[in-house]
This record gives C-alpha cells, sequence and structure tokens, in this order.
C-alpha cells in the first residue's frame, strides 16, 4: 500500500539550527522542501564538497594498490558515526599526500617527455665536436644552425660566400653554415629557396654527445624517482578504508550542510518545510524534542495541486518485490501500489519461464549465500530475494514440465546421450519425475495453452484490480465500465470460443452449449457497456458513441496481450534444450574408446559441464527476470497502475562504504 | 544425393548462422559502448554487462533450433536415409524464423542496449529500465524462436 504523507512545517531557533538538523538526518524521516528566495549561498558546504572531490580522487588513485575485500565479506562495513568522524584528519593528511604523488607523477611524466623530445633532437648532431655554446656569431661572423634537405646540399655548395659544415648524410642532413656578417641578408633570402629548417641548440653545457648523455642521465633519475613515488602511492593503499570512511562522515556533512540553502530565514528563526510519512511524524517529533523545547511542529495533510513524494509499505515477504515496482515506476501518490498482486505472478511466472530444477535450486543457494554474506543493501538485496523465490518457483516448475539440469525424462530415448550420461539420464527416467505433469517437447501446444491460460488469468486479475480499486474510491462507473466490462469480454471469449480453438489445435475441450452461450452473451454484454460508455464523458452523442467503437478496438490489444505470454513457452524450452545440448556436447567427449582418453574426456567434461550450466543459469536467469518483469509492466500493470510517483529521499545517512550503526 | 538430408542441414546452418551473427554485431556494438562507459567509470562494469548480454541470446536460440532440427531429422545420429527432399525443405523452412527474426532483432536490441548504456553512464540507478526497452526488442525473437521450435518439433 502507499503511505500517507504529512507536511511539515518546522520553526526553531537560528542558533541550533545544527544540532536539530543533525537530530533529523540521525533520525532520518524528513525530505525537505526547497522554500528559500532565490540563489543562496552555501561557503561552508561548497568547502565540504572540494573536500569530497579530493577524497574520491584519492580513493580512486590507491584502489588498485588495496587489498581487495573478500568474496563474500558485507558490502559495507558497520561503524559508528562518531569513529568514521575521527578518520576525517587521518584522511585529510592521507589525502594530501596522494595528491602531492600523483602531481610529482604528472610532473615527472611531462619532464621526462620533454628530455626525450631534446635527446631526440641532438642525436643528429653528435658528430659535432665543439661545445655548443662556442657556436654564436661574432661581429664579422654569421653563423645559420639547421637541417637541411640532402637534394640541396650541392646548391648549398655552389654559393662561394658561404663554409658550411655537415654532421650526417641523411636525408635532413644537419648542417652549419658560417659567412661573414654583411652577407648575412644574402643567405637569408637564399636559404628561403631552398628545403632549410633552422634549429637552436639547447641551453647545455658541452658537445651534443655530452649533452646527450646528461639527458640520459636526467632520464634514469626522473625514472627512479617516478617508481619511488609509484611506491609511495602504492604504500597509500592501506589507507584506503580511512579515506572512504572520511569520504562518508564528510558526504554526511555535506547533505545536512546543504540542506541549509533550502531553509527559509527570519532575524533569529529558520523555517523548514518537508514531507514525511505519515507513520514517522511521531518519531520525528520525539527526535527534535530530545535536543531542543524552542520549536514550533506543525504536521498537515497534502492540499490540492501539491505532489507528495510516493512511498510504499508492505509484509516482508512483498517487499522485495518493490524493487521490481520500483524499476518500472513508482506509484503516483493517492494511486494503487501494485507489488502484493503483482508478487503471486511475478514467482509462478518466473518460474515456468525458468523451468529447470536444477538451475532453480542453483538460484535459491546462490542468492541465499549472496544474502547471508554480502549483506547487500537497498536494490541489490530486494533482487537477490526476487531472486530466491523466483527459484523456489523454478524448482517446482521444473518438476511439473521442465528438466533438471537439462536432463528430463525422455532424454535417453530421444537424444542417445553417452557414457555417464545414459546412467545418470536412465536413473531419472526410472524415476521418471522430469517432466512430471506436462512435457512441452512432447505436448507442445499443451503447454501453449497453458501459457496462454496463465495469460488470461493474469490479465484478467490485472482488470479485477482496478476494478476493486475504482469501488473502493467510489468510481462505481470506472469501475463497472472501464474494468469489469473487460473481464466480462476476455472471459467471455476466451470461453466461449474455447472448444472451437482447442478443436483446431486437435484437442477439443468439451464445454456444455449453454456454458459457451452465457459466456459468449458476457461478452456481449461487456463490448455493450464499452460502446455505450466508454465516452461518458462527452456530451455529443455522436462523439460518445464513436469513442465507445473505438475503445471496443482495445480487444485487439487484449488478444496480443495473451499472445505476449507465448515467452513463457519459448524461454523455457529454451533453458532446457540448451542444457540439454550441453550434456550432449560433454557426453560426447566421454565416448573414447581408450580408457586414459576416457579419463582425460571425464575430468574435461566435468570442468566443461560446470562452466556451461553456470552460463546458462546465469543468462536464462536474468532473461526470466527481465521478461517476467516486461510482463508486469506491459500486460499487469497497464489495466490499473498509475506511473511516475516521485522517489521519497528523506535527510538522511546516505553513506557509500560504510553502515552507520548506533 | 540426399537433397532432404542438404536441406535439413542448410536449415539448420542458416538458424545457427544467421542468428548468431546477429547476436555478435549486437554484443559488439554493445561492448564498444560499454568499453566507454566503463573507461570513465570502472564501478558500472557489471550494469553495462548485463545489458551488453541481451542481444546475445538470439545466437543461443538459433542453436536450439539448429540443435533440434538436426535431432529431429536424424543428421546427429547419421541415419538420414528416411529424409525425403520434401521434409529436408521443411526443416529449412522452419528455421528461417528465428534465423532472420533473431539476425535482425539482435542487432536492433543491441542498439536499444547501447542507448540504454548511454543511459546508465549518466544515470546509473536507471538500469533497469534500459534492460526493459532491449527486451521488448527481444520479444520479437522469442517469438521466432517459439515458431520455428513448433514446426521443427511437428515434423516427423
Amino acid at each position: 500500500m502507499i503511505v500517507a504523507m504529512k507536511r511539515l512545517s518546522l520553526v526553531a531557533l537560528k542558533s541550533e539550527q545544527d544540532t536539530i538538523l543533525k537530530a533529523l538526518q540521525e533520525c532520518g524521516t524528513v525530505q525537505v522542501l526547497n522554500i528559500a528566495d532565490g540563489e543562496s549561498v552555501n561557503p561552508e558546504a561548497d568547502a565540504v564538497n572540494a573536500r569530497i572531490q579530493r577524497l574520491s580522487e584519492s580513493i580512486s588513485a590507491v584502489k588498485p594498490y588495496a587489498k581487495k575485500p573478500g568474496f563474500l565479506s558485507p558490502q559495507k562495513r558497520e561503524l559508528t558515526l562518531s569513529a568514521i568522524r575521527d578518520d576525517v584528519p587521518k584522511a585529510e593528511t592521507a589525502a594530501g599526500e596522494i595528491e602531492e604523488l600523483l602531481h610529482t607523477q604528472s610532473r615527472l611524466q611531462a619532464e621526462r617527455e620533454k628530455a626525450l623530445a631534446a635527446k631526440e633532437a641532438l642525436e643528429p648532431w653528435v658528430r659535432l665536436s665543439v661545445p655548443m655554446s662556442s657556436i654564436r656569431n661574432t661581429a664579422r661572423v654569421h653563423y645559420f644552425i639547421g637541417l637541411c634537405a640532402s637534394k640541396d646540399q650541392p646548391k648549398i655548395d655552389e654559393q662561394d660566400y658561404l663554409e658550411a659544415e655537415y654532421y650526417n648524410e641523411a636525408t635532413t642532413i644537419p648542417t652549419i653554415l658560417a659567412c661573414k656578417e654583411e652577407d648575412t641578408r644574402n643567405v637569408q633570402n637564399f636559404l628561403k629557396t631552398i628545403d632549410w629548417q633552422d634549429y637552436v641548440f639547447p641551453k647545455m653545457e658541452g658537445t651534443p654527445g655530452q649533452a646527450i648523455e646528461a639527458l640520459e642521465r636526467r632520464i634514469a633519475e626522473i625514472d627512479s624517482e617516478a617508481e619511488q613515488a609509484q611506491t609511495e602511492l602504492e604504500g597509500h593503499g592501506d589507507a584506503i578504508e580511512v579515506l572512504q570512511n572520511a569520504f562518508d562522515a564528510e558526504t554526511i556533512d555535506y547533505d545536512r550542510l546543504a540542506v541549509r540553502g533550502d531553509l527559509d530565514y527570519t532575524v533569529s528563526t529558520f523555517v523548514l518545510e518537508g514531507w514525511m510519512r505519515e507513520d514517522e511524524v511521531e518519531k520525528t517529533e520525539r527526535a527534535i524534542k530530545a535536543v531542543t523545547d524552542a520549536y514550533s511542529f506543525e504536521v498537515r495533510d497534502p492540499v490540492e495541486g501539491e505532489e507528495p513524494p510516493s512511498v510504499v509499505r508492505n509484509n516482508k515477504f512483498v517487499e522485495p518485490f518493490e524493487e521490481v515496482q520500483t524499476l518500472y515506476s513508482r506509484p503516483v501518490y493517492g494511486s494503487l501500489d501494485g507489488t502484493p498482486y503483482m508478487t503471486p505472478f511475478y514467482i509462478l511466472l518466473f518460474g515456468l519461464m525458468l523451468s529447470d530444477s536444477g538451475y532453480g535450486l542453483l538460484l535459491m543457494l546462490g542468492s541465499l549465500i549472496y544474502l547471508k554474506g554480502k549483506k547487500p543493501t537497498g536494490m541489490s538485496k530486494g533482487i537477490a530475494k526476487v531472486l530466491f523465490w523466483g527459484g523456489i518457483s523454478t524448482v517446482v516448475w521444473g518438476v511439473l514440465c521442465g528438466s533438471c539440469f537439462g536432463i528430463t525424462r525422455m532424454s535417453s530415448s530421444s537424444i542417445e546421450l553417452g557414457g555417464v550420461f545414459d546412467k545418470i539420464s536412465l536413473f531419472f527416467e526410472k524415476l521418471a519425475i522430469f517432466p512430471a505433469w506436462l512435457d512441452p517437447m512432447k505436448n507442445s501446444l499443451g503447454m501453449l495453452g497453458l501459457c496462454f491460460g496463465l495469460g488470461v488469468l493474469h490479465i484478467v486479475a490485472g482488470y479485477i484490480v482496478g476494478a476493486i480499486d475504482k469501488f473502493s474510491r467510489g468510481d462505481w462507473k470506472g469501475a463497472i465500465f472501464d474494468q469489469i466490462s473487460w473481464v466480462l469480454i476476455t472471459l467471455g471469449l476466451v470461453i466461449g470460443f474455447l472448444p472451437a480453438i482447442t478443436g483446431m489445435a486437435g484437442m477439443p475441450v468439451a464445454l456444455p452449449d449453454i456454458v459457451t452461450k452465457i459466456a459468449l452473451g458476457a461478452a456481449a454484454l461487456g463490448a455493450l457497456f464499452v460502446v455505450l460508455f466508454k465516452g461518458r464523458e462527452k456530451r455529443n452523442p455522436l462523439k460518445r458513441l464513436t469513442s465507445g467503437l473505438g475503445g471496443l478496438y482495445d480487444v485487439t490489444g487484449v488478444l496480443s496481450d495473451i499472445l505476449s505470454y507465448a515467452r513463457l513457452f519459448a524461454l523455457g524450452i529454451a533453458t532446457g534444450v540448451i542444457g540439454q545440448v550441453f550434456n550432449m556436447l560433454c557426453s560426447m567427449l566421454t565416448n573414447a574408446s581408450s580408457p586414459v582418453m576416457k579419463i582425460v574426456g571425464a575430468i574435461g567434461s566435468i570442468v566443461l559441464l560446470v562452466l556451461l550450466h553456470t552460463f546458462n543459469v546465469a543468462i536464462n536467469a536474468l532473461g526470466a527476470f527481465v521478461h517476467c518483469a516486461r510482463l508486469q509492466y506491459v500486460e499487469f500493470y497497464g489495466k490499473f497502475y498509475e506511473s511516475g510517483g516521485r522517489e521519497f529521499s528523506p535527510l538522511s545517512y546516505k553513506t557509500k562504504h560504510v553502515q552507520v550503526s548506533e | 544425393m540426399n537433397w532432404g538430408a542438404i536441406w535439413a542441414t542448410v536449415g539448420a546452418v542458416c538458424a545457427a548462422l544467421f542468428a548468431g551473427i546477429g547476436s555478435a554485431i549486437g554484443v559488439g556494438i554493445t561492448g564498444q559502448a560499454s568499453a566507454g562507459v566503463v573507461s570513465e567509470n570502472p564501478d558500472l562494469s557489471g550494469k553495462c554487462l548485463l545489458l551488453q548480454l541481451l542481444p546475445g541470446t538470439q545466437g543461443i536460440y538459433g542453436l536450439l533450433i539448429a540443435v533440434v532440427i538436426a535431432l529431429n531429422s536424424g543428421l546427429m545420429s547419421g541415419d538420414v536415409s528416411a529424409l525425403t527432399t520434401t521434409t529436408g525443405v521443411r526443416f529449412l523452412v522452419a528455421g528461417l524464423p528465428i534465423a532472420i527474426g533473431g539476425l535482425v532483432s539482435a542487432i536492433y536490441q543491441g542498439k536499444v542496449a547501447v542507448a540504454g548504456i548511454n543511459m546508465v553512464a549518466k544515470k546509473p540507478t536507471e538500469s533497469g529500465k534500459g534492460m526493459v526497452m532491449a527486451i521488448m526488442v527481444e520479444t520479437y525473437a522469442v517469438l521466432s524462436l517459439l515458431i520455428s521450435f513448433l514446426l521443427v518439433n511437428g515434423i516427423k
């Protein structure tokens, strides 16, 4: 059911603002609304946010070097708030050091690249045997240093006012030209006509050869410095828990400080407006009373035009399925929570889609181990529980009309399995339990009938849920004309045409004539309701009639909804037959003639079987989960559900790594 | 020459081949999109992987039909002497829905999943909606699988 919400107006002293907000955050029951005028500046919150950013960068920098948490260790550590607050100074120091190290690393990286580039540029000049600094213009002589293309070398040699030195014979030749001061202009013009590129020696001591050696030494130094920085960074891997604790502590502070921007202020008081659950009003007031007695705590119901957040509350069994509903959309506040109605159908249909009791067992055990070991919270917890119930249903459906790890009663008769698997399937054949009721491989149409039958049940249930909801709101017209009429049409048509349809499929179901006549009559009555009252808001009788006739067209929608349940069958065989194929593949391995190969094959096939079946259960469980959810969202919720509710997000401890305990 | 066996083989090959190609394309493009998102935020790799897996099922469906064709036609046991040309062609035609339906739906499902992965990058909490969108496309692969299976299983 959807929980009623209350609007809170809290007025208290500004001086006690932080104490009160702390108490509210610990209580975790109030979603604060923004009633501040205009943009407010919040330097304190911004400062905390900057620290959070720094911590988050540090965490991702040292994460690769931290000890990995055990496979089954809980997702969040349980610590008290003061314990993680105490870690903040330590984490600040560590984050500072890590930031410094990251800076050093990027500086060294840049320096290394620069040195490498300089070294590469100098390498052609190694044959120059005088110090680079000695080649500089004097009063009489002008030098040109550069790289010239080898094809232009003869042209340089032709110029009689130039002295040239070449330092190697590559395609671009390192060249030094010397000329008299008065010829400078001539040489500059000449160089423009050939392929010439100026070069400037780096400001370094000695000959190019010596400079290269110096650069190499520098690069080695940089490398060792970088290595040291890396080791230090890796050493900080142990600090990750402290960093994460501090991250959560700062996040908690930030959330609280950010709320200040949502409040309204007078000279000495603050005003807080927010939503809370009706059943938590007392708890909230107690929390405030505990810290102050100078306050005004006013609570009222939501008024027309307000859109309170939507929260649903259900018993422990149904609760995990709220996550499936949330994946789609929350219900609009004041409408109907679909979870309790969807839950039994979800479990029922999930099992039929997976329909392999072995896989069901794996799913049950897997989700149990995950729940006990990881102690997940929020959505993963809900989904794990959903899979647990789905697993139970899968075991049951597997026995009734599926397989067990791909082995069915008919495996050995229809498919030639070899070796051990013949014996295993013979064992199952003797037990003769899989599938105990309906074999989809032999009786495809029966199975299809079962799927459509479940579909009709599901759809009609959807209409009835909507009808009951509308009745309870006093909207009896909507209940009868929009909901019950479709129950009549759907059931009436299905029952009325059942003998004909099953007759076409070769397995006629005989119904007494009177039953089919009544059923068709009911369908006609439903259709009449739709035609006459679908457009009951419209005054113009002609428009009303066209709207009614248009409404009748929805019968095709109901038909396609029913056909949509064929997926139950298809996904069921996809699991079972693929499992069977995997078994077959592996049994081929054990068919070798020599005993050694038999043993090798047996070991290989066991490893392969585990891997392949794990893959199969994973991909089919994913498929069953999502396809089953779709049947709820489209086929079931389409009949009554109002989607679009807003999330309830109270001021509370929203932590990532730590579970805050009392 | 036993044309029946040849047609049945072609049917099995088409089912596994085309559905497999579709899945390879679908999983391929989603994998590229996932890698982009994960390079920015490694924590999202799990959610991206789930979305990437979705277009992979068509290949499995194709394999399933291929195996059922091979089993029912006797290609597995090697005894195909009783296979007439008509029956062989029936196997081929029965395999076409999953071959073509699988090919096209896997590619489009891949595209939807890529969009879903982009959505996860912006709103990590909404990955469930992305999966539901992709599964809407898969519906038609499932229906193709069903009709292929019913037809193949009906050939005695």
